[in-house]
This record gives structure tokens, C-alpha cells and sequence, in this order.
């Protein structure tokens, strides 16, 4: 060569693949839509919840402001915050994961390493963000733990709050929930109630509130996704990393396996499990679907694995002595992660369906949850009339799996562009 | 190559142990003897005579002895036909699947005629009007119907087309009006086509996007080689380009999927089934499954399982004869 070749700025794998998933519109809207409904899915017990966010109760009541603590009814003053005081304890974890994640999020974009090239960003050692990291999410821990632990918590179900609400004095401060009813309140005079301005969405045939229902319907719905991938993605990738990487018998059997796995229709192997399972819980659904869908993920593995064993990084790392684990692990696997992340994504969509269609055959989440399935099988039952109880938890579904499906599409044609249907 | 086949048909037999076995295995985890649920069923026994009851009756089921031979007698029993009788109503496992396979077989045929009928041409049209108004119209079309909840069409069409508010077009359920026996054969079959319409568009749907993405990114792929290039070249009209050298090779992954519709075929649909009320295959799984009617849930399911190992095989083979450029050792 005479010429210089020019300096080439070396850009991580991850930047390349974000760049050109930016250029993708519609895979854009679709993680923005997916970014939304986590969002509602995180602040479900704020955005609809029966509790008002916050209370200033008027020092001059005719009656004083009374609530329920355990059984003791406790008069309250001053300005308190009913929702807050009712968020569970897994709420708080969801919260502080939540934080968590968004701090990781905005340190990532906002910051360089000290070490780094790059001129844009606060230039901030690796030591010190990992610093701000934790010591932001060890404050929110507090946070919580305060809010739990301090305070009145009035978890009592006793309090009527819609009466408090109804009956509060004109000097009374009530900011409350935008969807101010919680999902699993009945109320007896409104079933079967369309779409208003008491109740947005109507109410279904117990009376509870549609858009209640459906804004905490999407935290099961979401949770039941990753986590089933989760599970899934995992099994899947030991199956298919040992099959890919031994070779031979190790292969053969791992075949077998999956063979075996795939013959089963997962819904009917789906239903059998619930059915025999005795109590079905949130965390059952999950790993029901989780242990029935890895097989796309292990084929997948497996045969990047396959791909990847003839190259020579990794004749290299075993003539250095790497143990076939860490040379599985910590060499093959970062390189055969792209597409098993595309699966993951059409994975969620995916186990979000089966989580309604599960609700809906009545084999999903317990009857207390709320469920998006549980609610559209309760609009097939009065499909001659209650059209919201059919519409609102079907476009919700839809809406999800389609944002999903436009995520998982666009991520493929990022990572790899000869796969562009 | 027969070589191939045969050391493929051969891997049938470890399969389908592994699966007989997880059957076997899910249902021997199940708590609640099944015997028990008969009785309960058939009014309480005392409880001498219910326990003697019992023993007669898991003697009769094999359900005495080790797990093992259960299991290798269970298996036998598979293998020759042999289903047993339901818990639930005593009538013979067989005959019952026997009776609502036609109504599966009926719903899943015509869906999967209306799938083909539809899809290929619409794939294929798509694709060699590429990046036209008219592909990307289809193609997000597509891309809708494809992330549509089935559990949402079968609701909506019913809500759209067969409620008193909407539209009162089609029956809310089931096969076939009341009274349908006195109807003569033509306006018989009329009523049960009416009453097919909104069930086999429910089936119908989801299978047609994948099939039409999938025959358009096929396609797309075939009409950039060098062979299609070469039947142009020759000055060969546009239609028989598309239609004899470009459809053919397209074709090939189409095959993997038809095959694999195979099973879905006698199985049918849960959901729709449930939906519409209609009483096949997948519907009689669902009761089977809820009134823990073991025998018939593991009938079912040994037979569903079986079908999708046949059709992998197949696909393989098929595979192999279609596509001369896979070479086997």
C-alpha cells in the first residue's frame, strides 16, 4: 500500500448494532412503545390505585379524616400519601430495580471512561461510576425501606377510600391516581358498566374497573415475559452451547432432546402442567412457559457454537489452556449472543400471547391478579353487549406483541443485515 | 441418501421413548390418584369397599406394580391402539377421539386450503413488485395480522359478525343450527359452512402472514440468482419466469413448513375450539385435561407428540429429496 490507510476510530459491536437500529423507524416506535409499557408497568400502584397519591386533610373537618391501621382506626392529619403507604413490598423491589436501571441507562449515554478516546460526555473513571451507581440505588433502598418501615402503613383493606374520597370536606387537599380505582376492587352498583367518566373503560361483570385492570395487567403480562425468556434463553443456551461445542454424543443427545421437547406442542404440554400444578401462582406461569419454549434458543446456540468452534480465537484460547467452560463461556458465547437476543425479543412477544391464552383458557395467573386474558374471556362471556370488555384487553395484547415484534425485527436487521426478510 | 433416511426414520424409536417417558412421567407426578376422582364421581363408597374398589380398579388400569412396568405397559398398550376407557364417562378412549377427529379434520383442511389459496400468490406477488405501494401495503398488513392475538380475532369476530350489536351474520357457536337433522343435504351443508366461517377464519389468519412473509422473503431470494438472471437473459416472458423457474425453487422452504402443519391438522386448535364451542380434538383435550382424565390426556398427547416427530422427520427427508444441493454423509 502507499497510501495510509486512514485512522479508523474502532466502534464497539453494540454502538454499530444501536446505530443501525436508530435508522429503523418503525423499530424505533416499537421500543419507545415497549419502553412506555414498562414504565406503566413499573408505577402500576400509582397510575391506578383507589389510594389518592396524596392527602392534606383539613384541620377543620366536621369529621375528622379517619383511617385503618391493622384494626385500630387512626385519625389522620397533615399531608400523607394513601398510595404510597399501600405499596407492597415487591413493588418497592420493582422501584429500586427500576432506579437502578435508569441510573445505569443515563450514566451510560451521559459518561466516558477516563480511559476513553471519545471527547463527548463527562468524562468519569470506571471506579467512580460504579461508585455513583451504587450509592444512588443504596439511597433508594433506604428510601424504601424507609417508606416501609416508617410511617403508618395502612395496608388494611378496611379503609373504604372511594367513600373517604366522596365524602372529603371542601378544605381537604385530594390529588388522586389518574385511573383512581385498584384492579381488584368489585363495586357492586356498576357491573358491566361501558366506558364513561366514572370508569374509562367500563367495568366487567364483578364490577371491577377495565383500565385498572389492564394498566396492572401489564406488569404480570411484562414480568411473565422476561422472566419465561429468561428461563428459556438459559436452558436453551446450556443445551445448545454443550451440544455445539462437544460435538459428537454430547451433540447427538442434546439433539434428542430438543427433538423430544419440540414434539410437544407447547400449549398442550402448557395446559397439562397447570392443570396438575396445584397452585398456580405468578411465578408458576413463568417458569411453566419458561421450560416449555427453550428449544429455538438451544438450536439457535447450538448452531453458532458449531459456526464459531472452527475459528481460530477459539483453537487459540484452548491451545492457551482454557478449560471448555471458559472457553464456552467467556470466549464463544459473547460471539453467539446476537442472535439469541433477536429470538429472546420475538421470545417475549410470543410468551405474552401465551400468558393471555393461558388467563383466557382460565389456566393462567391466579383469579386475584389481573390479567389482560382474564379480562378478554370475561368480554367473550358478554360478547353480545360488553364490546369494551372484548376490545381494550385484546388491543392491549396486540399492542404489546406488535411493539415487540417491531423491536425484535428491526434488532435482527441490525445485527445482521443478510437476514433482512 | 437412503443411507440418510433411514438413519433418520431410525432416530424416531429414542425420541419417541423420551417423550412416551415425560408423558408417562408428568402424569405419575400428578397428585390425586386418578382412581379416587372415578369414585368420587360414580357417588361415595364406604370406605372398605372404596378400597377394595380401588385396588380393583388400578389392577384394571396397571396401575399395580413398579413404575417401570407400568410404564412398559402403558407403552405396549399406545403402540397397539390401545387407549383405555375415559375416566369421566367410561366409553373407550379410541372411540372418543375417533368421533371428534372429523370435526377437526374438517376445520383444520379448510383453513389450511384457505392458507395456501391465499398466501402463495400473495407472497408472491409481494415479492416481485418489490418496494411498491402495493408490497409495502401487503407487508404491513401482514405484519399486523402476524402479531394478532388469536385469542382477540376469534373474540372480536364474534363480537363484529355474530352479535346482535354489530353485525348478526354468522352463528355465535358451535357446528350446526338446532334441528339440523331434518334439513335436507344442500341446506345442510350450507348451515355447517355457515357455522365454519368465522372458526376457520380464526385459524386461518395467523398462518397466512407467516406463510405469505415467509413465500415473499423466499421468493426475493430465488429472483436474485444467477439462473433467473439466465432465464430472463433468454428472453423468456416475465410470467414464466416468476411462475415455473422462480415459484418452484421458492417452494423449498415451503415444504418445511406444510409438513410441519401436519400435526396441527388432527390436533386442531384449543383456542378456537374453546372459543366457538366446537367440539373437536382440542376441545376434548381441554375437558380431558381439566377433569384430570389422565388416560385421555396422555392418549392425546402421546399421538400429538408421535404426529410432530413424524412430520421432523419428514421435513428432513423431504429436505433432502427437494434440495439436491445438501449433501449427507
Amino acid at each position: 500500500m502507499t497510501e495510509r490507510a486512514p485512522v479508523m476510530r474502532s466502534q464497539s459491536y453494540g454502538a454499530l448494532v444501536w446505530q443501525q437500529f436508530r435508522r429503523n423507524g418503525l423499530a424505533t416506535t416499537g421500543l419507545v412503545i415497549v419502553v412506555v409499557l414498562f414504565v406503566v408497568a413499573v408505577f402500576a400502584p400509582l397510575l391506578a390505585n383507589d389510594r389518592p397519591l396524596l392527602v392534606k386533610a383539613d384541620p377543620v373537618r366536621p369529621q375528622p379524616f379517619i383511617t385503618y391501621h391493622g384494626q385500630e382506626p387512626v385519625v389522620r392529619t397533615g399531608w400523607f400519601s394513601p398510595a404510597v403507604e399501600g405499596l407492597t413490598k415487591t413493588d418497592l423491589v420493582v422501584f429500586v430495580a427500576f432506579a437502578w436501571g435508569v441510573l445505569e441507562f443515563v450514566l451510560r449515554l451521559a459518561t466516558v471512561p477516563a480511559d476513553s478516546p471519545r471527547r463527548r460526555g463527562i468524562r468519569l473513571g470506571r471506579g467512580v461510576r460504579g461508585v455513583v451507581l451504587w450509592s444512588v440505588t443504596a439511597a433508594a433502598l433506604v428510601l424504601c425501606s424507609w417508606i416501609y418501615l416508617g410511617g403508618p402503613r395502612v395496608i388494611d383493606e378496611r379503609t373504604d377510600w372511594v367513600a373517604l374520597v366522596k365524602d372529603a370536606s371542601p378544605g381537604d387537599v385530594l390529588v388522586l391516581a389518574p385511573i383512581p380505582h385498584r384492579p381488584a376492587r368489585e363495586y357492586d352498583d356498576a357491573r358491566l358498566k361501558p366506558p364513561g367518566v366514572r370508569f374509562r373503560l367500563g367495568t366487567d361483570d364483578s364490577g371491577r374497573d377495565v383500565a385498572s385492570q389492564l394498566i396492572h395487567g401489564a406488569r404480570v403480562s411484562l414480568a411473565v415475559g422476561f422472566v419465561a425468556i429468561g428461563i428459556a434463553v438459559v436452558i436453551g443456551t446450556f443445551v445448545g452451547a454443550f451440544g455445539g461445542y462437544f460435538g459428537g454424543t454430547v451433540d447427538f443427545w442434546a439433539m434428542r432432546f430438543i427433538e423430544v421437547m419440540m414434539c410437544f406442542p407447547t400449549l398442550f404440554l402448557i395446559i397439562t402442567i397447570s392443570v396438575i400444578v396445584k397452585e398456580r401462582s405468578v411465578w408458576t406461569v413463568m417458569v411453566i412457559i419458561g421450560i416449555t419454549g427453550w428449544t429455538g434458543a438451544a438450536r439457535l446456540v447450538r448452531g453458532e457454537f458449531l459456526k464459531q468452534r472452527a475459528m481460530e480465537y477459539v483453537t487459540a484460547a484452548e491451545a492457551v489452556g482454557d478449560s471448555p467452560m471458559r472457553v464456552m463461556f467467556r470466549h464463544i458465547l459473547p460471539n453467539a449472543v446476537a442472535p439469541v437476543l433477536v429470538a429472546a425479543t420475538f421470545g417475549i412477544a410470543g410468551a405474552v400471547i401465551t400468558e393471555s391464552t393461558l388467563s383466557f383458557l382460565s389456566l393462567g395467573v391466579p383469579p386475584e391478579a389481573a390479567s389482560w386474558g382474564r379480562t378478554l374471556s370475561a368480554g367473550l362471556r358478554h360478547v353480545g353487549y360488553a364490546w369494551w370488555l372484548a376490545t381494550f384487553p385484546g388491543l392491549a395484547i396486540f399492542v404489546t406483541v406488535t411493539a415487540y415484534n417491531l423491536a425484535g425485527e428491526g434488532l435482527r436487521d441490525a445485527v445482521d443485515p443478510r437476514m433482512r426478510v | 441418501m437412503r443411507a440418510y433416511i433411514i438413519r433418520r426414520l431410525l432416530l424416531i424409536i429414542p425420541s419417541f421413548l423420551g417423550i412416551t417417558f415425560i408423558i408417562f412421567l408428568i402424569m405419575q407426578f400428578t397428585p390425586g390418584d386418578p382412581t379416587r376422582l372415578a369414585m368420587t364421581k360414580e357417588g361415595g363408597l364406604q370406605t372398605t369397599q372404596s378400597r377394595q374398589y380401588s385396588e380393583e380398579m388400578r389392577k384394571l388400569y396397571g396401575l399395580d406394580g413398579p413404575i417401570h412396568l407400568q410404564y412398559l405397559r402403558w407403552l405396549r398398550n399406545i403402540c397397539t391402539f390401545r387407549f383405555g376407557r375415559s375416566y369421566s364417562d367410561w366409553r373407550p378412549i379410541g372411540e372418543k377421539i375417533l368421533e371428534r377427529l372429523p370435526v377437526t379434520l374438517t376445520l383444520s383442511i379448510l383453513s389450511l386450503i384457505a392458507v395456501y389459496v391465499i398466501a402463495i400468490p400473495v407472497g408472491v406477488y409481494a415479492a416481485v413488485k418489490q418496494n411498491s405501494l402495493m408490497d409495502r401495503g401487503i407487508t404491513i398488513q401482514l405484519f399486523i395480522l402476524y402479531s394478532l392475538p388469536g385469542i382477540w380475532v376469534g373474540v372480536m369476530l364474534i363480537l363484529f359478525f355474530a352479535g346482535t350489536r354489530f353485525l348478526d351474520w354468522f352463528p355465535l357457536s358451535g357446528l350446526h343450527s338446532d334441528e339440523v337433522e331434518r334439513l335436507a343435504f344442500f341446506p345442510w351443508l350450507r348451515d355447517a359452512l355457515w357455522h365454519l366461517v368465522l372458526p376457520v377464519l380464526t385459524l386461518t389468519y395467523g398462518s397466512f402472514a407467516s406463510l405469505s412473509r415467509y413465500m415473499r422473503s423466499g421468493m426475493l431470494e430465488v429472483i436474485r440468482q444467477d439462473y433467473i438472471r439466465t432465464a430472463r437473459a433468454k428472453g423468456l416472458s416475465e410470467k414464466s419466469v416468476i411462475l415455473k423457474h422462480a415459484l418452484r425453487n421458492s417452494l423449498i422452504p415451503i415444504v418445511t413448513i406444510s409438513v410441519m402443519a401436519l400435526p396441527g391438522l388432527l390436533v386442531g386448535s384449543v383456542i378456537v375450539e374453546q372459543i366457538f364451542s366446537i367440539p373437536g380434538m382440542g376441545l376434548l383435550f381441554y375437558e380431558a385435561a381439566f377433569a384430570r382424565d389422565y388416560f385421555t390426556v396422555m392418549a392425546i398427547s402421546a399421538i400429538e407428540a408421535f404426529l410432530v416427530l413424524v412430520s421432523l422427520v419428514l421435513v428432513d427427508i423431504c429436505y433432502a429429496i427437494v434440495d439436491p444441493r445438501i449433501s449427507y454423509d
